[in-house]
């Protein structure tokens, strides 16, 4: 097991800055989630870690020695691929047992070994097949065995569970808390699911364009953005943004209403200055859901469309030319064409500033309180 | 109504197709068992007393015996050669050189274009001075030219084939650079890798013209087989036939053992 520091590490791939000064510590045992869209350079830093790239600028230390000359095999950590890479001309046995081969591992500690990982991760039935008698599910299970079985100090992840269909995923999911929870090996994670990032993460970074936007708790993440960007990025379905203006009296004004979001709120700010309101689609209730105090204000809609998820109804609603999606509970969703009036919570606004994309902070107040 | 009419043109074009190829074939190996007589008959003979007399002949010739000799201490030198420097010469194409591999890949495929005259007539010169003409080693070293350069042709795309995932997995356990090579890549590029091997196989093994012009005594099988045409007074035409045959065997049975291998070792078994 092991730390890792990450010290202004850049990449360039011809002309692209891919990665562009990033910094990040890791602590040891921690499960880390690397989440952003595709294309922002979460695999580059996972391969560089690995020691698959190399690093054009800064220093990747892992266990506070630094490893950027160190070649991959040196660096004691293994790696699960999104295409399993599996060896197809090998059964799995020895697929998992390659490693240890080299390592010179006595044939019968070998066996034991594998069989103990197998065990693990309910694979044992399957040691003597060859990777193409495997599904996708089983193909990574041997993978995650193959990397388990050397003990590494670090796990790194790229997007393992992409390839699978949903309810694997889900499974799978389980799987590697799970394990994790009982080896305790520091892991790295690359998705760009943020679903996936919320369940498995201690801390997502949540990347975009080679940089790091944020990184926090899930909780953090999710009911504090600081930025545009990681507001959109995280929460399904994608979160309301509206612009607006601050006016006075601790009140914002957007198209044809106001919000009360007290004073403090927006202390320092110009009456007129530009702001863009940021509200979840769970954070907007039906009337007579929130105590009346938590009521910044009411936003009167039409109901567009009704789509039933289960427990929930999302409602696609109009503000003016403005849509905005809402989740009620899905017994008694109102009806289409109707008009509601809608809460918003005080605590759960979100503000931003349009021009450099970063969050308002609520000064005077308290983070939200995550439930 | 239409699609049924189609498929059955269709079906109907494939064994045309195939009957216009074999047909040759078909014609060769029943003329070998001919007599003269039948064979230039003017109205082809179907029913006739068949005759080993051809067989006998060409396989009684003492130069059919050292013919097949030479052709397999030739081609096994020069594709043993091509297949040792060849393949890592192709993996290490596919796998590191990035600037200049189109240009190295054109120049080996450009030796194919090349007419076998213009490689042929150099190359007397070239061994005449060095004192090498009419020997194996002379015909080895310049079919190295041919196998090494197809094998590294067709090699290179059987290692791109290979996902460089499984590379990267193996460097990760500690697997230096040859070890990913002999122990992963290699593998896996097997199979494509004998197919370029076979196809290399066939085209020297029937090579005739270089091995005309570099020989005059130490010569190969296909060398013979054409020698025959000048035999006697008449154009024997049996035994032209009966070693053609006699000629084709070898990379026919060498390639049904190699898919029989293949089959054995590489198919995956469906799902
Ligand atoms: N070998 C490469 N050569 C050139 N560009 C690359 C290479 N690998 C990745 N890139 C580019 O670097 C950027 C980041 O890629 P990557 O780390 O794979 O992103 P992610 O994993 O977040 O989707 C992308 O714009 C991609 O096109
Ligand atoms: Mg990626």
């Amino acid at each position: 097991m092991a730390t890792i520091e990450i010290r202004d590490i850049g990449k360039n791939y011809g002309d692209v800055r891919v990665l562009d000064g990033l910094n990040l510590d890791i602590g040891d045992g921690e499960f880390i989630v690397l989440l952003g869209p595709s294309g922002c350079g979460k695999s580059t830093m996972l391969r560089m870690i690995a020691g698959l790239e190399d690093v054009d600028s800064g220093t990747i230390a892992i266990g506070s020695k630094v490893v950027n000359n160190l070649a991959p095999g040196d660096r004691r950590v293994a790696m699960v691929f999104q295409s399993y890479a599996l060896y197809p001309h090998m059964t799995v046995f020895d697929n998992i047992a390659f490693g240890l081969r080299r390592l010179r591992v006595p044939k019968l500690e070998i066996t034991r070994r594998v069989d103990e990982v197998a065990k693990l991760l309910a694979i044992d039935g399957l040691l003597a097949r060859k990777p193409a008698q495997l599904s996708g599910g089983q193909q990574q299970r041997v993978a995650m065995a193959r990397a388990m079985i050397k003990t590494p100090s670090v796990f790194l992840f790229d997007e393992p569970l992409s390839n699978l269909d949903a309810k694997l995923r889900d499974h799978l999911r389980v799987e590697i808390k799970r394990l994790h929870g009982m080896l305790g090996t520091t892991t790295i994670f690359v998705t760009h699911d943020q679903l996936e990032a919320m369940a498995l993460a201690d801390r997502i970074v949540v990347m975009n364009g080679g940089r790091i936007e944020q990184q926090g708790t899930p909780q953090e993440i999710y009911h504090a953005p600081q930025t545009l960007f990681v507001a959109r990025f995280v929460g399904n379905p994608t979160i309301n943004l509206l612009d607006g203006r601050v006016g006075t009296d601790g009140r914002i004004e957007y198209m044809s209403g106001s919000l009360d979001v007290g004073a403090a709120r927006l202390d320092g700010l110009a009456p007129g200055s530009p702001l863009t309101i940021g509200i979840r689609a769970r954070d907007l209730k039906l009337p007579g859901r929130l105590p009346e105090a938590a009521v910044a204000g009411r936003i009167d809609a039409k109901v567009e469309l009704v789509e039933l998820l289960g427990d929930e109804a999302q409602l696609d609603l109009l503000v003016g030319d403005k849509s905005l999606v809402v989740l009620v509970d899905g017994r008694t969703p109102p009806a289409i064409g109707s008009t509601l009036s809608l809460e918003v919570d005080r605590n759960a606004l979100h503000l931003f500033d349009p021009e450099s994309g970063r969050a308002i902070h609520k000064t005077g107040q308290k983070l939200h309180q995550a439930a | 109504m239409g699609r049924v009419t189609l498929r059955l043109g269709g079906g109907l074009l494939t064994w045309l197709i195939v009957l216009l190829a074999l047909l040759p074939v078909f014609w060769t190996i029943l003329s070998s068992f001919k007599s003269l007589r039948d064979i230039v008959s003017p109205i082809p003979v179907l029913v006739f007393q068949p005759t080993l007399e051809n067989y006998r002949t060409v396989l009684t010739t003492p130069a059919v015996r050292d013919g097949l000799v030479n052709s397999i201490i030739v081609v096994g030198s020069a594709l043993l050669i091509g297949v040792v420097l060849g393949v890592p010469a192709a993996y290490a194409l596919a796998r590191f050189v990035r600037r200049l591999k189109g240009d190295i890949q054109f120049f080996v495929l450009s030796l194919r274009f090349m007419p076998p005259v213009a490689v042929a007539l150099p190359f007397i010169a070239l061994w005449l001075d060095l004192g090498l003409y009419d020997t194996l080693i002379a015909v080895i070293v310049t079919y190295c030219i041919v196998t090494i350069s197809t094998i590294i042709w067709l090699g290179v795309p059987a290692f791109e084939q290979v996902p460089r995932a499984i590379e990267e997995a193996a460097a990760l356990e500690g697997y230096g650079p040859f070890a990913v090579f002999w122990k992963v890549a290699l593998p896996v590029a097997a199979p494509s890798l004998v197919g370029a091997v076979l196809f290399t196989f066939v085209i020297t093994w029937n090579e005739l013209l270089i091995a005309l012009a570099l020989t005059s005594r130490n010569v190969t099988l296909p060398v013979v087989a054409a020698g025959f045409t000048t035999l006697g007074m008449e154009v024997p035409w049996g035994v032209i036939n009966a070693s053609s045959v006699v000629l084709a065997l070898p990379p026919l049975i060498l390639v049904g053992l190699i898919m029989r291998f293949i089959d054995r070792y590489f198919s995956r078994p469906a799902r």
